[in-house]
């Protein structure tokens, strides 16, 4: 009987003993389980954060104006932005950066940066393109595991540059020019000239077109400046054309009859446009100007038309007039018609270094242009010359 | 790293080292030409000293190639691929040889304007850098179409080179004293129709590499 109780003791013991440890296990379970949801909390909040940096990153690549560029050690590209991707072509998963960009100059600049060095921006010309390149190592613990490229297109800003310093070397040529004149006439009139009444009115005269000259080249700076910041408002008005163009033709007929030129108004009728009759007089006169500048045989035709615009003809929907004055010169090249409306540019050298000019008088006419709504450009003859045409708006 | 995977990094590195050797080349050709149209004799001077980068490349190629050769014992087509860089990278380094060899022309011409402005010059430099762009590329791709199309194209550059000839030949003729200048212009010309045999080569070799068979593309191109 007592050996029965103390069995039951024990087992009862034993029971007490392991319901303690299974509430201690129960307990850590539980414990262990809170701690587990913790931490997958965590990592889901690690991920979406993770998750947040790489659309933003994503997006920062994207809304880049440069082309952004990673590559890993091994010289594989790991990330390129669209402008990258515009630039070389999109790259094969796993290409190299030779193997993408073809140039060695990236190539270089990436094993120079891998090694530690730091590179000044490398320039590189890549079709017809000028690239300023800009690299930085990505480090981890203090060592370089990837290079990051910056590449800028600044072809742009390098023909600007190389235009304003033609620019500079023109506009000091084509000052010093009247400026010599001016010169030696006041010396002639100094030194006896003044004492000659009718010799001292014919230089005197002759100083006062050198001045017009001068002062004529000052204007044109001054308008591109002043246009260019769109402080010059215009007055459109619904203007006859005829009588505009009929003014600007008369104006340059003795300059054309001294080259033995025709200049010539196909009539227009009674068409008229919404324009400021000043300002599109001024595109006139320089598109005149021009044709005969660069016209030594044959004339100049100015004529006006109604035009419709629509998808095929590039011209924007809607009603215009096209305005074209055509010649029969030296015409110009493909590179020129692209770019002969920038400021301060002017063709071929060679061809060109007998004429004055600023350079900046196709510049005016497309801003004027333009600022009426309108379009300016230029196109290649079939027989000799060239035909400038711009589209105004009309009622 | 197994050993396959080692060596086809050191592959891949290699072939960017061709590719890097190519571009260096093509930029000096391209380069060279405008340097003589424009009369730039500091622009000579400094492609001419460039040379010398060209070269080390080379040898660094050869190197390289050597040692893998040595240290992986290829067979078969691995092989083959090792041999045409060899290969190809002496040929790229002749081609960055006439590159200075057009400026070295620059300066032998001397101050003073060109006989006569440059047309089919320019046309045949941009042919010829445009082939040996796409020759590497077909290298690099195993392209064997590109690399048999490349070779007719050969033809253009020796049409060209054969213009210049003749037309450099009436101004001799009309004008004995331009002689000089004209046998100059004659082997800038000459230099650019051998650098399309040398992109011939570069091509042979790589129809090689993919199929194993050796075969000439183009007779002019020894």
């Amino acid at each position: 009987m007592t050996i029965g109780w103390w069995i039951a003791g024990v087992l009862l013991l034993a029971m007490i003993a392991l319901s303690v440890q299974y509430w201690r296990l129960k307990q850590k379970l539980e414990r262990q389980k809170a701690e587990t949801d913790l931490l997958q909390e965590r990592l889901a909040d690690a991920e979406q954060e993770l998750t947040d940096v790489k659309a933003r990153r994503k997006k920062l690549l994207a809304a880049s104006t440069q082309a952004l560029i990673i590559v890993e050690n091994d010289f594989t590209v790991s990330s390129a932005n669209k402008v990258a991707r515009r630039l070389f072509g999109k790259p094969e998963k796993g290409a190299t950066l030779m193997s993408w960009t073809r140039q060695h100059q990236l190539q270089e600049v990436v094993a120079y940066t891998l090694d530690g060095e730091k590179m000044p921006p490398q320039y590189l010309n890549y079709n017809e393109r000028a690239l300023e390149v800009h690299a930085r190592a990505i480090k981890e613990n203090k060592e370089a595991v990837a290079v990051a490229l910056a590449i800028h297109d600044v072809t742009k800003l390098q023909r600007l540059a190389r235009a304003r310093r033609d620019f500079v070397v023109n506009i000091s040529h084509e000052l010093r020019t009247p400026l010599a004149s001016i010169q030696l006439l006041t010396d002639t009139l100094l030194n006896g000239g003044l004492d000659n009444p009718a010799m001292a009115l014919d230089l005197t005269n002759k100083i006062a077109g050198q001045v017009d000259t001068l002062t004529q080249m000052a204007q044109e700076v001054l308008d591109l400046s002043l246009i260019e910041s769109g402080k010059v408002p215009l007055k459109m008005a619904n203007t006859p054309l005829q009588p505009i163009l009929e003014a600007e033709v008369d104006r340059f007929t003795p300059q054309a009859r001294r080259k033995k030129l025709t200049l010539t108004l196909t009539p227009v009728g009674d068409l008229s446009a919404l324009v400021d009759d000043r300002m599109i007089s001024r595109v006139i006169s320089n598109l005149l100007h021009n044709a005969i500048k660069f016209t030594d045989q044959g004339g100049v035709t100015v004529s006006a038309n109604k035009i419709k615009g629509n998808d095929s003809n590039d011209v924007p929907t809607g009603r215009w007039v096209k305005i074209t004055v055509s010649d029969t010169g030296l015409g110009l090249s493909p590179e020129d018609l692209t770019r002969i409306f920038e400021r301060f540019y002017k063709v071929d050298k060679a061809r060109n270094c007998k004429e004055a000019g600023t350079g900046l008088g196709l510049s005016i006419a497309r801003h004027i242009v333009e600022a009426h709504g309108g379009k300016i450009w230029a196109e290649q003859n079939n027989g000799p010359g060239a035909s400038f045409h711009f589209i105004v708006p009309t009622e | 790293m197994t050993i396959r995977k080692g060596f086809e990094e050191s592959l891949k590195r290699l072939q960017d080292d061709v590719l890097m050797l190519g571009s260096m080349v093509e930029e000096a050709l391209v380069e060279s030409v405008q340097i003589l149209k424009n009369r730039d004799f500091d622009g000579s001077r400094r492609l001419i000293a460039y040379d010398e980068r060209v070269n080390e490349k080379r040898f660094a190629i050869e190197n390289s190639t050597l040692s893998l050769i040595a240290l992986q014992q290829p067979v078969a087509a691995d092989m083959r691929t090792l041999a045409a860089i060899l290969e190809i990278a002496t040929e790229l380094e002749r081609i960055g040889d006439y590159a200075k060899g057009i400026c070295n022309i620059n300066l032998m011409i001397g101050e003073g304007p060109l006989l006569k402005p440059l047309v089919d010059i320019p046309r045949m430099v941009e042919h010829a850098r445009d082939m040996l762009h796409r020759a590497l590329e077909a290298f690099v791709r195993r392209d064997l179409d590109t690399a048999r199309a490349i070779p007719k194209e050969d033809d253009v550059l020796d049409n060209l080179y054969n213009q210049v000839y003749r037309e450099l030949l009436t101004l001799i003729m009309a004008d004995p004293t331009r002689m000089d200048q004209a046998t100059l212009l004659l082997w800038v010309a000459h230099n650019l129709e051998r650098t399309g045999d040398r992109i011939v080569n570069i091509c042979e070799r790589i129809v090689f590499t993919i199929t194993g068979s050796m075969k000439e593309m183009n007779n002019s191109a020894q």
